[in-house]
């Protein structure tokens, strides 16, 4: 049983099981652990990292509803606000986390540094991958995000809706190449947003939707209630 | 001769002065961070330089915070994050630096360039991939998203490829006559003599793990799964002008670090020798 025997592993596993029985059994635990602990080891990790996987995956969450990212806001929009909760009471939904309000980002793209700041990092990613739906936003945010090809002209079929609902409000975008692109809703005077404290300066405030959603019929929901009295 | 000595008595003192103004510049930020933990917030925000100590001593912003945000979550949380980066940076970094060190094989200058130009790019430009990636298997908000970026590194791989290639080739020859094939001459005879190299990419990687803001933000959005370096960085936006409470959460953050410190303060010097590089 020399190292690098040319035995097959049956042979090998029946010449170590026949050794093993003849020891005592605090001998063979002893033996086992001394050759064979780096298998041992290696099992119990792939098995943990299995269990794991297979319970991450079981457990993961449903994609969210609605999820929307508020900019630069200081006021709180997280689950225990009134804010949130008044939206589900007006969509009429349960409060079982499927609406996100993530307030949790500030940057300002007037500045160019910002496009290296973590929380626009944080929002392109969130954008790219479907997880925001929409953007709540000042002026010079909403033109960065929009020179980026990162919100929706709401001229595409996804927005019509919202489009026609609220002409009267949609602020465009004109890009390089002189083409003029509907991008935003113009929310400023948004009887909702009136008891916060953030989106009160000259820079006004706007929904974008995500150039990367699928359905933007829960969006339009949450434009009906910022805007409704 | 008595000239001699006093020359070298007075630039012993000299070394000392500067060695000693340099480390109160680099212990300032820190003492600031605890003395406002102590003030109020009007005092905190009071535009007056010259005042360094509270005037009235209160601990109200650490019984607030401790109360407001769950420490032993957010310390388990980052303990959890630490402790399997660097056991993947250290498992990846070591097979692959044996692998680039001391083994031959088709493409391995290129796949050692992939490496190192890994390296030379700005970490920002992985997140949105990586992002994505976490995402679409569902595994955002979890440890594994935490610790996904870290698995491999770039850094410890041409760390301990050095380390190998400095061991001579004389001692893995012996082992392969005395009947070690590649991995047995790797895990028993090779692997152990890097040690120290593996122990500093281990500091250097928890260190990192430590201070990471970007990915833990971007990637856990739930407060259950965040790490320290997040939940502070949600708490600047909240309670934007509440700098004792902002300071007495980051004492407490600073905590496991300094135990660990105390712990292997020998091996973060030795860390830090070994691989010349900076905290």
């Amino acid at each position: 049983m020399g190292k690098g025997s040319k035995l097959s592993i049956r042979e090998r596993a029946g010449a170590e099981k026949q050794k093993i029985q003849g020891m005592t059994r605090d001998k063979a635990a002893q033996y086992i652990w001394a050759y064979y602990k780096i298998p041992i080891v290696g099992a119990a990790v792939l098995i943990f990292l299995a269990v794991y996987f297979i319970r991450a995956f079981l457990n993961q969450p449903e994609d969210a509803l609605l999820h929307v990212t508020f900019v630069n806001c200081y006021d709180d929009v997280s689950e225990n606000s009134d804010f949130y909760k008044d939206f589900l009471a007006y969509a009429e939904l349960e409060d079982t986390g499927e609406v996100i309000f993530d307030s949790n980002v500030f940057f300002d793209l007037s500045k160019d540094s910002d496009y290296a700041n973590t929380y626009f990092q944080k929002t392109v990613a969130y954008l790219e991958a479907g997880t925001t739906d929409a953007l709540i936003c000042q002026e010079t945010n909403m033109r960065g995000m929009a020179k980026g090809g990162r919100v929706l002209s709401l001229k595409d079929v996804r927005a019509a809706e919202i489009y026609e609902k609220y002409k009267d409000r949609v602020v465009d975008y004109t890009t390089k190449e002189g083409e003029v692109v509907p991008v935003g809703i113009d929310i400023s005077d948004s009887p909702r947003l009136k008891g916060m404290k953030s989106y009160k300066n000259e820079e006004g405030c706007y929904l974008c939707v995500s150039a990367y959603i699928d359905n933007a019929d829960q969006v339009e929901i949450f434009l009906d209630y910022l805007l409704s009295e | 001769m008595h000239s001699m000595e006093t020359r070298r008595k007075v630039e012993r003192i000299v070394v000392h002065v500067v060695l000693i103004f340099f480390s109160i510049i680099m212990l300032v930020p820190f003492i600031w961070m605890l003395l406002t933990a102590f003030k109020s917030v009007s005092e905190a925000t009071q535009i007056d330089p010259f005042v360094i100590f509270p005037t009235v001593w209160t601990s109200e912003a650490f019984s607030k915070v401790w109360s407001n945000m769950n420490f032993l979550l957010l310390y388990k949380n980052t303990l959890l994050l630490i402790f399997w980066r660097v056991v993947c940076a250290v498992l990846t970094a070591t097979l692959a630096g044996y692998a680039f060190g001391r083994l031959e094989f088709k493409g391995k200058n290129f796949m050692f360039s992939l490496v190192l130009f890994q390296m030379m790019i700005p970490a920002q430009i992985f997140i949105i991939p990586q992002y994505l990636m976490v995402s679409k298997i569902g595994m955002t908000n979890t440890i594994f998203a935490l610790v996904f970026p870290g698995i491999v590194t770039a850094f410890g791989t041409f760390l301990l490829k050095t380390a190998y290639m400095g061991l001579p080739v004389s001692l893995e020859e012996a082992a392969r006559l005395d009947g070690c094939n590649i991995f047995q001459s790797f895990l028993f005879i090779m692997s152990p003599l890097t040690r120290s190299s593996m122990v500093a990419l281990g500091i250097f990687t928890a260190v990192f793990a430590y201070k990471d803001l970007m990915w833990p933000l971007v990637v856990n959005s739930s407060a259950n799964m965040m790490p320290l370096s997040a939940a502070l960085a949600t708490m600047q936006g909240q309670y934007q002008s509440n700098y004792p409470q902002l300071m007495a959460a980051s004492a407490i953050a600073c905590v496991p670090m300094i135990v660990l410190y105390l712990l292997f303060q020998k091996q973060f010097i030795e860390g830090i020798a070994t691989s010349g590089g900076k905290l």
